[in-house]
């Protein structure tokens, strides 16, 4: 779990705030949806040693930006809970 | 330099789609502490897409060579040539660094095999390999390499030549075996590999097929069958060069990997059949052949019939070879050989004959061309051990004799003893030959009888009779000179464990022991005859009604009238 920084305020609506942030960026970086290309970049479409690291490099992105929403959703939770927590600190 | 084949139309919709990825990872933002590293990894996506490959796509989109012309020649050449063949835009495209084939897609592997045919010679044998096992990672990418490429006798002959050549010039062939072993994987993905690996067999080399089909994922009897093929070929088809092995022979690459197969090594033997000339005339080295033949013959001791047919065909093709006069290559001490593996079915020199489908003349024919050709000492030295099991059979746990396992034991050692003298063994090996079994035969017997504490008793009876010498100052010669035969021995050692045991048990008189136990009178006639009037002696004295007829029995399996004749004549 994500650490706050430095100055972060204990105010549950500002953690509350913050939350959604996170949750927004999460859902913009989904509905890229870089996924989608994976299968337009496939040996149907092109060949070769360039193509095959197009595919790799496309797959690992991929795979990046997935664990990236995941993270932000996990952060976004945490940042309820302390919202919601009668002492947040 | 490499290439780039696409799709026109499908190449075109993923730039699109590639562009609005680029766009809309461009567009994210936020400036909570926590997103940070989302955005990094937004970015750097964004980098990758925009930055790099739309330009690269948009280059090929828009028809401009990348970086270079597209190979057309050597192994570079043939995928996109292939590949263009199929209807594919191709273009040249810069190798990125460190970049080795690992997988192939369908079309690449099809453009592989279809280019591969006609371009078999290269010299590039790590390039090959390369792509000969990018195709073979996968099961679709192998069986379309395997459909568009038909030259595999060519590649399989030239990886051959480039083995011989690197062995001629002290050069390692780890990257030659590599390729065969790829091309191997991926003739296993063929429509039909048992089919091609026959072709193979009746048309390539043999030093090139060989290699390839042990190593495809054939059943041990085809590759048995196939590799008989190939020694046939060896010696027989005009057109097989065997000068082409001209640093490791068909039998050094073959005959060991058939070794560790013993049913495929018993599927070679089956193969040639009643001409094994092949075999003999393969130039192996003694060790190979030692292995082969071991993991051909039978271990269970029941299949006396397939030990017989084995034994039949290579002692007698053996004879064949030695009737020509004209020694094989190699130095294979092929009546040594051959008499190890026949140690384990002595019996079928003697009494079992049949159960190896030998008559007798065939038994006693075979054996002497062991012996007079190298395989005396063997059949000496290793008769004891043989002789375990047989002996362990002469009585059974009833107490009951197995008279048919005397009679093995006894008419194996006549057939030996007989074979032997023929063949004038030295005094000193002879000597040795008739008094080591006896003695082991002493102990088996006594073991079978009674706890480890009588086998003592047991050799002083032998002993007694005079068929063991008292000691080691004993010369060994006064005893030879009135036992002429292990087998009249071996009679007598048989009669007394079962008189013995009788006296213990109770079905002798006790008093009998002492006769049994006295020291023999010597003559001077044949010991065996003389064993004998005393057996039936004791016999005639001790012993009345089923307890006569049992060791009656036994006196006349073990000191019949032929044994007895033969050690006295």
């Amino acid at each position: 779990m994500a650490v706050l920084c430095e100055g972060v305020i204990d105010d549950p609506l500002q953690l509350q705030r913050r939350a959604i942030e996170l949750r927004r960026l999460a859902t913009s970086i989904e509905q890229v949806r870089f996924g989608a290309v994976l299968p337009l970049a496939g040996t149907s479409t092109w060949l070769g040693p360039s193509a095959e690291a197009c595919r790799h490099q496309l797959a690992s992105s991929a795979d990046a930006l997935g664990r990236a929403v995941a993270s932000l959703r996990g952060d976004a939770a945490w940042l309820d809970a302390r919202a919601a927590s009668p002492n947040p600190r | 330099m490499s290439y780039l084949a696409v799709d026109p139309l499908a190449i075109r919709r993923l730039r699109g789609a590639l562009a609005d990825v680029a766009d809309g990872l461009s567009r994210q933002h936020s400036s909570d502490p926590l997103a940070a590293a989302a955005l990094a990894t937004a970015r750097a996506a964004h980098h990758e897409v925009a930055d790099h490959w739309l330009g690269v796509i948009a280059a090929v989109v828009d028809c401009r060579a990348l970086t270079g012309a597209v190979p057309s020649t050597g192994l570079d050449a043939l995928i996109p040539t292939g590949l263009a063949a199929a209807g594919w835009r191709v273009t040249a495209a810069p190798t990125p660094p460190g970049w080795v084939p690992r997988h192939l897609s369908v079309a690449e592997a099809t453009a592989l095999g279809d280019r591969l045919n006609g371009a078999t010679t290269t010299n590039d044998l790590g390039g090959l390999t390369d792509l000969l096992r990018a195709a073979a990672a996968d099961g679709r990418t192998a069986a379309a390499f395997a459909a568009s490429f038909t030259e595999w006798a060519a590649l399989i002959e030239h990886l051959a030549r480039c083995r011989q050549g690197r062995l001629f010039d002290g050069q390692p062939t780890a990257e030659v075996d590599a390729a065969v072993a790829a091309l191997a994987d991926l003739a296993g993905a063929a429509p039909n590999p048992g089919l091609l690996a026959g072709r193979l067999a009746t048309d390539a080399a043999p030093d090139a097929a060989g290699p390839l089909i042990v190593r495809m994922d054939l059943g041990d009897v085809q590759v048995g069958v196939l590799v008989a093929e190939l020694f046939r070929r060896r010696i027989t088809d005009g057109r097989v060069q065997v000068s082409a092995e001209r640093q490791e022979s068909l039998a050094a690459a073959l005959l060991p990997a058939l070794a560790r197969r013993p049913a495929a090594a018993r599927a070679f033997l089956d193969e040639l059949g009643d001409d094994p000339d092949p075999l003999f005339w393969s130039g192996a080295d003694p060790s190979t052949v030692r292995a082969l033949l071991a993991a051909a013959m039978p271990v269970d001791p029941d299949a006396a019939a397939d030990a017989g047919r084995v034994l039949a065909q290579l002692i007698d093709g053996y004879q064949r070879v030695l009737d020509r006069r004209i020694p094989p290559p190699g130095e294979v001490p092929w009546g040594v050989v051959l008499a190890e593996i026949s140690v384990p079915w002595l019996a079928l020199f003697g009494p079992a004959r049949a159960r190896g489908g030998w008559d007798a003349g065939d038994a006693r024919r075979r054996l002497d061309l062991l012996v007079a050709h190298g395989g005396a000492a063997v059949l000496e030295d290793r008769s004891s051990a043989w002789m375990a099991r047989p002996a362990a059979r002469v009585q059974r746990a009833d107490g009951a004799l197995d008279l048919g396992a005397i009679d093995e034991l006894t008419g194996t050692w006549a057939a030996l003893d007989d074979s032997l003298r023929r063949h004038h063994l030295a005094d000193a090996a002879d000597r040795r030959f008739w008094v080591e079994p006896i003695a082991t035969l002493v102990n088996l017997v006594a073991a079978e009888q009674a706890p480890q504490a009588a086998v003592g008793g047991m050799r002083q009876l032998a002993q007694q009779w005079g068929l063991l010498p008292d000691d080691e100052s004993q010369a060994l010669a006064a005893a030879d000179r009135g036992w002429d035969t292990r087998t009249g021995r071996a009679g007598a050692v048989v009669f007394l464990a079962v008189a013995r045991s009788m006296i213990g048990r109770g079905e002798l008189p006790a008093a009998a022991a002492a006769d049994l136990a006295r020291p023999g009178e010597d003559d001077g006639s044949c010991r065996s005859q003389q064993a004998r009037r005393r057996i039936d002696a004791f016999i005639a004295r001790w012993a009345s009604g089923p307890t006569a007829e049992r060791l009656w029995a036994v006196r006349n399996a073990a000191l019949d009238d032929p044994a007895v004749s033969a050690a006295c004549r």
